[in-house]
């Protein structure tokens, strides 16, 4: 196995309401290695985003949220870090690409400028250099005549440009780490290839480990090697790709898969849903937090939290059905 | 919680911003409302002019006064305006007359040595002094005064009722003449003190007159020339190096008597500051910026007062009148409502309303800075406050219930008055409408005879009874009654001082019974000025031709 | 740019000759004339009727106005009424001070107002943000002319340290400039300083919220990068707006704070007018406030569209 770049261990981060300390996610461990994919998959609010975040620390921290756990980049927690050295560490250890590039380009300021800035953060090289560098990082995420792009404003571009664009900003510094957060949402289909192509071209040529943060399990089975899947702040369950598909072990992993429509299946059988919805943060049950939804759910599961039991050596499974060695089926 | 602390802040913020405010404009004093005893007095202190020049210095003089003033004239063409700034910074400084007013108001030479009046009083003969110099460098001639005159005449409709067809004219290089169509003795008083002075300057420079007929220059023969008139700012003057000065009448002291004497021009430099603000102005004295303020309110003039260093003079300044419509137009044209008016008007509450400590009570339609005129003639009339009568009188008029409209400038809390009077006759069943508007609204409104059935104005102090405006049948109020017409022409036609003020009791009297409008009281002003200061002249106005600041 | 700078410059003309034609009503159909004003208010009735004929205040209003505004278009924007100095003369004399003095208050206004909304932003809730809240209702509150009073008699009266009152040109010394219109400017400047800082402080929250805030902080931008330069350009289009009217009202309407403190300006110089009826004047300064503002607001736009590459002039 290659290094690890990053490893969470029992990561919690909370916020600060009127109504007190809410848990958004609550004890996500997993790791990601050089040159590797993880895929992070989750219905909406299911906390996806907030790892993300909380890993470069993104909240503020004295007024609104509350980070307990570790993240350990190349062995070094950096939540215990100044938050100060944060600066040092984003963009340059680690970056993100966030999922609308239209609203997060600023749209005041060219391109260009934008890259530059990236740069000349973590990196000391004249203006002319650095402008050298930003087209060469155009050039890189496929941007045709990058010199005329640089001069440009976001508005002035597509989409699928823009969200290139983000993708060079956060790659400006050969970060080691880049979190992809739903990256692609916002794209039309093919442009939405294009870009994942991308990604997975760069994480090889690059030698980075990536997080893909998505709700799209088609998107995982094309890119990812393996996958951490969340449900309400947890992870409930984590394999291998190949594991996750076939051999699926949460019932909530195997709705989401149950959901994905399938060219060869019966076009007029309606497409399978999980029933009900995510509960809000503040009505989190006290036992399983699928239970409500689940539909193998018994009295147990409404009581107690099962724990996040290894079941192989690479999966790991958080529920009580599989570890009384019921099974679940397709529906 | 937080927006509790907000609002907390902002409260002790607010207030202390009040407080810095409040203290700005100083402590606006203990109420002056609720004791009104029958005959209030204002204590005015006008300081007596001093008379010896022996001890001035005048190597030791700081070269510049600065005066603030409250109010910037259109044009300082004194033959055209009324405004009370030109007089009072003009005349006898830059300007002088033939004759003026000694400290009696009595009228004394001042360009002429001497003057005669006919037995008939329609033909009077002055003598100029010779030797006498314009700014410009030129002598004072008869030409100079002749035209001068003149241009005044047709300037001053009063004046020229009063002389009809006859103007002055030049009888040699230093005497000039004039013969009036009928008696006309008050024309001297007029000369030497009506609101539009009679100053003389040259004969070109009279000839010399804008588009709109205003003089372009200001050339005259006191002892300070005009410098420079920037608007809204200021205006200079300096001392005139060539002045010839004077001697009182039978005097060879170099000393000063009511307008007239010997002026010693102590201070070089003159600057008249345009200050609007009373509180600057105020201010602007405490920090020593201004040496001489004037229009002080009698609040101000406490704070001045009140400060170290700092001193206050004040005096009647003119009269407020109550001004009935007798126009056909109004109910105001039966004598009766004008009586009902008249007997539950409560003359300390109008001052006191406007004026605060600046009034005092009197019956006279004269000020007392004309003395020569005081009567108590028609007193029964004043100030009875007898609602009873009142009620009688309505009744008598017949009234029922028809709206009296007040129409009242914010000029100086005119309008204060108006809304006291309007709660007075309220009192005896009256239904009032009060109007109040800017000052230049009022002056075009109150010639429409549907407009109102009295307003409020003052008139400055004049030096002779004929003055008076509200005798006219053309004047806002109109007039229009052969007993005062006659009474008046009788005044008109005196030919002694005696016979004149003979017919000036009997017209007052008569005007109380008639009321043309209402005397309501005499209204006074202030002067504030650093103890430092020396010499300034009081007495209808405050004068620097003497004053100076030790150095 | 340029074109659009002319079309705009031109399609100011119907503004103004609306403007004109209001104003001129306006002033002709309200009560009073100058006669009075010229010849104070003692007066005789025969003198002021006299005059009103001689300055032909008695001809028809409409041909008064054409006689007018024939003359505007030549250039001349006649004489005043009352003193017979040209107006245009007498404008540019009190526009200066006026000038001065809007600069000054901006400046002052800019350097306070844009720093704190930026914090209040930032420290949002917290008692930075209060603090600066109360500022900003006091601003907004406390009438100019009760602030400037309290501003003269504390450095004026107590301290010494201005001038009460009066204004000095530059040609009396920069030194005496300044002083002479520290106090105005404050009393003038706060309120609008008031304003300012509410509006950064509004738009800049609107901004910090934004995704491309998160960005460039993920990024690794600086804390004060992210506000000074990320933030605040692009909360800047809203500021200059404020900025703009603010200017407008600095210029047009600094009457309050000019009488107090004896500033001979625009704003002293239209109270004064509006007292003595001095149509011509009145017309003059109405047309030149009105051509200022069409000014002001064409120059904010312009400096939108360098501020927010989104926003194109044609």
């Amino acid at each position: 196995m290659s290094e690890k770049i990053i490893e969470l261990q029992n990561l919690s981060t909370s916020f600060r309401t009127e109504r007190g300390l809410l848990k958004a996610i609550d004890g996500v461990s997993f790791d990601v290695h050089k040159g590797e994919i993880l895929g992070v998959v989750g219905e909406s609010g299911c906390g996806k985003s907030v790892t993300s975040q909380t890993i470069l620390r993104l909240y503020d921290e004295k007024y609104t949220a509350v980070y307990e756990g570790k993240v350990l980049l190349e062995g070094e927690d950096i939540l215990q870090i100044p938050y100060k050295k944060m600066q040092d560490i984003r963009g340059r250890r680690i970056s993100m690409v966030f999922q609308d590039a239209l609203s997060s380009l600023n749209p005041v300021f060219t391109v260009g400028y934008q890259i530059r800035e990236a740069i000349r953060i973590h990196q000391k090289v004249s203006k002319k250099q650095a402008n050298k560098m930003a087209i060469e990082m155009l050039s890189l995420v496929g941007i045709p005549a990058p010199e005329r792009r640089v001069k440009q404003y976001p508005h002035e571009l597509s989409g699928g440009m823009r969200q290139r664009v983000m993708i060079a900003i956060s790659l400006a510094c050969k970060p080691r780490l880049l979190i992809a957060d739903e990256p692609t949402t916002a794209l039309d289909v093919t442009i939405q290839a294009q870009i994942m192509d991308l990604i997975v071209q760069l994480n090889q040529q690059l030698d980075m480990g990536v997080i893909l943060i998505t709700h799209d399990l088609g998107v995982v089975a094309e890119t990812c090697s393996r996958v951490v899947v969340m449900y309400l702040g947890q992870i409930v369950e984590e394999a291998n790709v190949e594991d996750i598909f076939d051999n699926p072990k949460h019932p909530y992993t195997l709705g989401l898969i149950q959901s994905i429509p399938r060219l060869e299946g019966d076009r007029n059988k309606e497409l399978y849903t999980i029933k009900g919805t995510v509960p809000l943060l503040s009505q989190i049950p006290t036992g399983c937090r699928f239970a409500k939804r689940c539909p193998y759910a018994k009295e147990r599961c409404n009581t107690q939290m099962p724990d996040l039991i290894p079941v192989s050596e690479t999966q790991k499974v958080r529920c009580f059905r599989y570890l009384e060695g019921g099974g679940i089926r397709y529906a | 919680m937080k927006k509790r602390t907000a609002k907390w802040l902002t409260t002790i913020l607010l207030s202390a911003t009040m407080i810095l405010g409040l203290t700005a404009c100083n402590s606006k004093s203990e109420p002056t409302t609720g004791e009104t005893t029958a005959e209030s007095k204002a204590e005015y202190n006008l300081p007596s002019n001093e008379t010896e020049a022996a001890a001035v210095d005048k190597a030791n003089v700081k070269e510049i006064m600065n005066i603030a003033v409250s109010q910037e004239g259109a044009n300082y063409d004194v033959h055209k305006t009324t405004t009370l700034v030109a007089r009072q910074l003009f005349s006898g400084t830059v300007w002088e007359k033939l004759v003026t007013l000694n400290g009696n108001a009595e009228v004394v030479p001042e360009l002429c040595s001497s003057w005669e009046m006919s037995e008939d009083a329609t033909t009077f003969t002055f003598n100029l002094r010779e030797g006498v110099l314009f700014h410009d460098g030129t002598e004072l001639k008869a030409d100079d005064v002749v035209a001068s005159m003149n241009r005044w005449i047709e300037a001053f409709s009063t004046a020229k009722d009063l002389v009809g067809n006859g103007r002055f004219e030049k009888v040699d290089d230093y005497t000039v003449k004039i013969v009036c169509d009928s008696a006309a003795l008050t024309l001297v008083d007029m000369m030497a003190g009506a609101a539009q002075p009679a100053i003389v300057t040259t004969k070109s420079i009279c000839e010399n007159e804008d588009e709109n007929g205003y003089l372009k220059e200001y050339i005259g023969t006191g002892p300070y020339k005009f410098v420079e008139w920037v608007q809204g700012q200021y205006i200079t003057f300096e001392k005139f190096d060539d002045y010839v000065p004077y001697y009182l009448e039978g005097t060879t002291e170099e000393i000063m008597d009511g307008w007239a004497g010997y002026k010693h021009a102590y201070t070089k430099q003159l600057k008249f500051w345009y200050v609007p603000e009373a509180a600057t102005r105020v201010a602007g004295l405490q920090t020593g910026q201004y040496d001489v303020i004037l229009s002080l309110d009698s609040e101000n003039s406490k704070i001045v007062e009140g400060s170290t260093g700092l001193e206050v003079a004040s005096e009647q300044a003119g009269t407020i009148a109550l001004v009935f419509n007798k126009s056909e137009e109004s109910i105001a044209q039966d004598i009766n409502i004008r009586h009902a008016v008249n007997a539950v008007a409560n003359s300390d509450d109008l001052m006191m309303s406007a004026f605060g400590d600046y009034y005092d009570l009197g019956s006279c339609y004269m000020d007392e800075s004309n003395a020569f005129w005081l009567t108590d003639a028609g007193s029964e009339y004043y100030n009875i406050k007898d609602e009873a009568k009142a009620k009688e009188y309505l009744e008598t008029a017949g009234y029922n219930g028809e709206t009296f409209k007040i129409l009242a400038p914010t000029l100086n809390h005119y309008d204060n008055i108006a809304l006291v009077l309007k709660a007075e006759l309220e009192a005896i069943g009256m239904t009032v409408e009060v109007e109040t508007v800017d000052w230049a609204t009022f002056t075009t409104l109150r010639e429409d005879k549907t407009v109102f059935d009295l307003y409020i104005t003052s008139f400055a102090s004049v030096p002779v009874p004929s003055l008076k405006a509200y005798y006219g049948p053309e004047y806002p109020g109109w007039t229009v009654d052969d007993t005062m017409a006659e009474k008046l022409a009788a005044f008109n036609q005196s030919t002694t001082k005696e016979q004149a003020y003979e017919a000036w009791v009997a017209l007052q009297q008569y005007s109380w019974e008639y009321l043309p409008c209402i005397n309501a009281g005499h209204y006074g002003t202030g002067y504030g000025y650093s103890e430092a200061v020396s010499g300034l002249s009081f007495g209808n106005g405050v004068y620097f031709w003497d004053a100076y600041i030790p150095q | 740019m340029k074109k659009y700078i002319i079309k705009r410059i031109l399609a100011v003309i119907p503004i103004l000759l609306v403007v004109s034609v209001v104003i001129f009503s306006l002033v002709h159909l309200t009560p009073g004339d100058p006669a009075v004003a010229i010849l104070g208010s003692d007066a005789t009735q025969e003198d002021i009727l006299a005059l009103r004929e001689a300055m032909g205040l008695n001809d028809p209003i409409p041909v008064q106005y054409v006689n007018w505004i024939v003359d505007v278009f030549h250039g001349d924007l006649g004489n005043s009424v009352v003193s017979n100095a040209p107006v245009a003369s007498v404008l540019k004399g009190h526009f200066l001070p006026t000038i001065n003095l809007a600069a000054f208050a901006m400046i002052i206004s800019l350097f306070v107002s844009l720093p704190l909304g930026m914090v209040a932003a930032r420290k949002r809730g917290k008692l930075t943000d209060q603090i600066v809240s109360v500022i900003a209702l006091c601003g907004i509150s406390v009438p100019s002319f009760l602030l400037g009073l309290g501003l003269m008699m504390l450095f004026s009266v107590k301290f010494r340290i201005f001038p009460v009152s009066g204004y000095a040109p530059w040609s009396a010394g920069a030194i005496e400039h300044i002083r002479s219109l520290t106090l105005p400017a404050i009393a003038l400047g706060f309120m609008y300083a008031a304003l300012m800082m509410r509006m950064t402080r509004a738009s800049m929250l609107e901004v910090l919220g934004s995704d491309y805030i998160k960005m460039a902080k993920a990024k690794g931008v600086k804390e004060g990068a992210l506000i000074g330069i990320h933030a605040f350009k692009n909360a800047l289009v809203s500021i200059l707006t404020v900025i703009g009217q603010s200017i407008i009202g600095a210029l047009s309407g600094a009457a309050v704070v000019e009488t107090v403190f004896g500033i001979p300006g625009l704003g002293s110089l239209i109270v004064s007018s509006i007292g003595r009826r001095d149509y011509e004047v009145i017309q003059g300064i109405v047309l030149l406030i009105a051509f200022i503002n069409v000014f002001i607001n064409l120059i904010t736009d312009i400096a939108y569209s360098f501020v927010d590459p989104r926003i194109r002039v044609q």
